[in-house]
């Protein structure tokens, strides 16, 4: 089993560099230790075996030159060949030549020969050199035959230094020592240099990150010199970084832009929810409003904090709350899309809206929540019940014409048979009676005559009128009776107006029927203002005719142009005045409406000084300009 | 310990371990005095009949082909024979007469000199490898010496030769030019080279010399040392007789007969250690001889002018 023994925490504090130089160091070392003593041992070994083969040769040369001689007795050669060899180098000790009876032939010794040589290394064929140990150092003695063919003319032997061998190992040995150590201490350097590049890229490396980290991805891990110096892969890595960070550059500067986007799209869409008139709400799967658009949150007067977050409990009514509840869990289940029309009446207003209520659906399919919409059709809804009253009023009119024509006739036979009879009878009490018929007789007469005229659609006739014009003429008309009543007729037109074109009878008999219906909203006193002005843009004239009278109640103001609608007593009027102007003024392509309090715009400029008055009414009549006036 | 160190330090030991066995082994030491000295004299050889071979070859050449055949006859006869080695035909001549030779196997212009001067007389003559008693000298040149083509183109050239008393080498040459009109004047020079017929080929094959003069059979001598297909042989001499053994006049006849019968007992044939001497004397036998075989050699050297007492 091993065991791991921690490395000590100082080796874990060094920084890299040191640990690469270190490392390197101690590889470096390690190696040029163990080649360094494996190549000085294989050197002194080729040395050893070097000096062993020159002295085996050198000694095999000598006995090869040196059988002449012998066969020859000539001692002078002898002595001269092994004395050349001793002399020739210096690691050569001694040399002597022995016949093949071991007589001495010849020596390099002075002074007398050693003995002892004698008696060592006698048989060349054994092992050679032997070494030999003497008083001054060590020598290898050789041993070589001289022969020839088969005969052994004798031996020559030579000593060879070895100590000589031993001080070139030593030399060898410093050199290679030297030579190591040059070599671990150029690899150090190199080391510290390869540390260095590598240490310095790494933390350009980490600088890099760092500056990526705070936000700077302009940052670069390479430099545009180690493209052509470095491919390896620390510059991979480091182009690697460098990619990533103009990725997540471009990335996050996308991502920017789509935040501009969102928030660009954030802005109109809550813009859009703040104007929009419509009713938007959203609400999650469990209810809970998330969003409220503009005009939700005013028309409820709360502000959007009050309902996001709520649930339609807390802003609305029990009785609505648990309706809109039931309808939203019907639609979170089914999937449905509900669309409704409700009236509520707040106070005295009724207002009508239409709710659709649809289902919001997940990027998965399911539904995590109800998105309503709620529109006021109030004003469309009046307009129905307008269009609903037109028709009804053409429908009356064309059975009042149809009914009116019937009886026209006999009513006309009655009052003249009446008439006759008034001018015949003479009993005076009779003659009463008949009178009286005949006055209910003109009286249904000019009933059947407005009911015709309501009904009939006689041609009008198209011509250029002067408003002013008409509108003076009927004041003129009605001046008299009016002042009989203490009713006082302002007429303030601009005398610039242009003409129009229609028929000015019809236009007087509207004039006409707005000025008898002021004067008799007015009871005993009272002011009516006729004003006629160029409308918006010059393309239409507007006439308004208002007065100080009691004014209509805003539950009758809607209906004042309905047929026969009257608040008057009975007799005083039909109900088909206003009816009859509608039907002008919509024949001449214009609008006819009423307010009623009078808004003070159009109240005589000392209204408020007034008894007896108010709150008034105004009709405003709206009618165009021809284009090619 | 952590994986890592421990692998290192164990790599470390292995190493350390390797390159100190890698050490040499402890060499055994034989303590020697060279303080203990004393003077050595050189012991007096026995006395012993003394075999010299004339010098034309070198000693070691001497001793490989005849050292054999002293062998044989020091068993063979009973006595102690040991060969000896002049450096020159000179040297030789002076030895015999000085009586440092007792057996002189010499060339036959040797050997009437020795006759002449020391009363030499011959016992028997080798018969060559090629069946002869008798042997003759050869005059060469390089092969693409083309101012060397026929016998009469040798004059005015350079020629080395073996020795002044060389026989094959020098005077069966000699004589062979004066009988195609030729004489020692007609050369540019004449150079000898020292006894030994292998500097005569050497030297003719460096193209140091135009022609040279051996005795027949020395080219296959130095056929290991150089290509001998250079060399060219423009003309042999005469056949004169062949190499002799003589015997010094210090010598009993008895033990000259003795020597002689032994000498005549080897054969070639029948032998093999017969054989294998004759075979390193470079010949398959020998004959018996006496003065009288050396009489044309005599002549040779009155036409040649030569001296022979």
């Amino acid at each position: 089993m091993i065991e791991r023994v921690p490395i000590p925490k100082i080796l874990h504090r060094l920084r890299l560099r040191t640990k690469i130089t270190l490392g390197v160091t101690f590889m470096l070392v390690f190696c040029g230790i163990g080649i360094g003593l494996i190549l000085s041992n294989m050197s002194s070994s080729a040395l050893i075996e070097e000096g062993k083969k020159r002295g085996m040769a050198l000694t095999s040369g000598l006995a090869l030159r040196l059988a002449e001689p012998i066969l020859a007795m000539d001692f002078l050669q002898m002595k001269n060949f092994i004395d050349n060899v001793h002399s020739q180098y210096d690691d050569v000790i001694y040399v002597f030549l022995t016949d093949a009876s071991g007589n001495i032939l010849a020596h390099t010794f002075n002074g007398g020969f050693p003995t002892d040589l004698l008696g060592v290394n006698l048989d060349s064929r054994g092992a050679q050199p032997l070494l030999l140990a003497t008083e001054e150092r060590l020598i290898y003695d050789f041993n070589a035959r001289v022969v020839l063919g088969d005969s052994n003319l004798g031996s020559v032997r030579l000593g060879l230094s070895r100590s000589d061998i031993d001080i070139q190992i030593r030399s060898q040995r410093l050199t290679s020592l030297v030579a190591t150590l040059g070599v671990v201490g150029l690899g150090v350097v190199l080391a510290l240099w390869f540390a260095r590049t590598v240490t310095s890229r790494l933390i350009r490396l980490r600088e890099s990150v760092e500056e990526i980290v705070r936000g700077n991805l302009d940052a670069h891990a390479t430099l545009a010199g180690d493209k052509n110096f470095f491919d390896d892969e620390l510059q991979d890595l480091a182009e690697a970084f460098d990619t990533m960070a103009m990725t997540v550059k471009n990335h996050i500067g996308e991502l920017i832009e789509r935040e501009k986007t969102i928030v660009r799209q954030q802005g109109l869409l809550k813009t859009i929810m703040s104007v929009t008139p419509d009713f938007i709400t959203l609400q999650d799967r469990n209810l809970v409003y998330t969003f409220a658009g503009k005009a939700f949150c005013d028309d409820l007067d709360l502000p959007e904090a009050a309902v996001v977050g709520k649930t339609d409990y807390h802003i609305f009514p029990e009785q609505i709350a648990a309706i809109n509840t039931e309808e939203g869990r019907e639609i979170l289940a089914s999937g449905r899309t509900l669309a409704k029309e409700i009236c509520l009446r707040r106070s005295d207003e009724k207002r009508w809206f239409h709710v659709i209520k649809i289902p919001v659906y997940d990027q998965d399919g399911s539904i995590i929540g109800v998105l309503s919409t709620a529109r006021d059709i109030s004003m469309l809804k009046k307009i129905q019940e307008q269009l609903v009253q037109s028709q009804k009023m053409e429908d009356l009119g064309r059975l009042a014409g149809g009914v009116a024509h019937e009886i026209n006739t006999p009513l006309g036979i009655i009052l003249g048979y009446s008439q006759i009879l008034v001018e015949d009878i003479k009993d005076k009490e009779l003659l009463e009676g008949m009178k009286i018929i005949e006055k209910q007789s003109q009286v249904c007469r000019k009933i059947v005559a407005d009911l015709l005229g309501f009904a009939r659609k006689s041609r009008s006739v198209s011509e250029a009128v002067d408003i002013v014009e008409s509108i003076r003429t009927v004041a003129n008309l009605v001046e008299h009776t009016f002042a009989m009543n203490d009713i006082q007729v302002v007429i303030d037109t601009d005398n610039t107006l242009p003409p129009l074109t229609g028929d000015d009878e019809k236009l007087k008999q509207v004039w006409l029927n707005l000025l008898n219906n002021a004067a008799d909203a007015i009871d005993a006193g009272g002011i009516i203002t006729v004003r006629a002005r160029l409308g918006a843009e010059g393309k239409t004239i507007v006439v308004c005719v208002a007065d100080t009278g009691k004014g209509v109640e805003n539950a009758h103001i809607t209906k004042v142009f309905d047929p026969f609608f009257t608040t008057k007593e009975v007799g005083k009027g039909t109900g088909l005045g206003l009816s009859v102007s509608f039907g002008i003024i919509k024949e001449h392509g214009g609008t006819i409406a009423v307010f009623s309090p009078c808004p003070a715009e159009y109240q005589p400029a000392d209204f408020s000084r007034l008894e007896h008055c108010g709150p008034g009414t105004v009709f405003i009549v709206e009618l165009p300009v021809p284009l090619f006036n | 310990m952590a994986p890592l160190p421990r692998i290192l330090t164990a790599l470390f030991i292995v190493c350390l371990a390797w390159g100190l066995s890698s050490c040499r082994e402890r060499e055994e030491r034989v303590k020697v005095s060279l303080n203990k000295r004393q003077d050595i004299t050189f012991r007096q050889q026995q006395p012993a009949i003394t075999y010299a071979c004339l010098p034309q070859y070198a000693h070691t050449e001497s001793f490989q082909r005849h050292h054999l055949l002293v062998e044989y006859l020091t068993e063979e006869t009973g006595l102690a024979i040991r060969q000896v080695f002049p450096e020159t035909f000179d040297d030789h001549i002076k030895m015999f007469g000085q009586g440092k030779i007792d057996i002189s196997f010499s060339n036959p212009f040797v050997y009437v000199r020795l006759a002449n001067r020391f009363g030499a007389k011959a016992m028997a003559r080798i018969i060559e490898e090629d069946g002869r008693a008798e042997f003759r000298g050869q005059i060469i040149a390089r092969k693409d010496n083309k101012a060397v083509q026929t016998l009469k183109d040798c004059r005015g050239k350079s020629w080395v030769a073996v020795d002044p008393s060389s026989a094959g080498g020098y005077l069966f040459a000699l004589g062979h030019f004066i009988d195609k009109g030729l004489n020692l004047g007609d050369f540019k020079e004449v150079v000898f080279a020292g006894g030994r017929q292998e500097n005569v080929v050497l030297g003719v094959y460096a193209g140091l010399y135009d022609i040279g003069s051996i005795r027949e059979g020395s080219l296959a001598v130095v056929k290991d040392k150089i290509d001998v297909s250079q060399i060219k042989v423009i003309e042999n001499s005469r056949w004169y007789p062949g190499w002799v053994y003589a015997s010094s006049p210090r010598l009993s006849p008895e033990v000259v007969e003795i020597i002689r019968t032994a000498l005549l007992r080897l054969d070639y044939q029948q032998n093999p250690r017969h054989k294998a001497i004759l075979d390193a004397a470079k010949c398959i036998g020998l004959v018996s001889s006496d003065d009288q075989d050396f009489e044309p050699v005599r002549d040779l050297s009155r036409k040649a002018g030569l001296y022979l007492d």
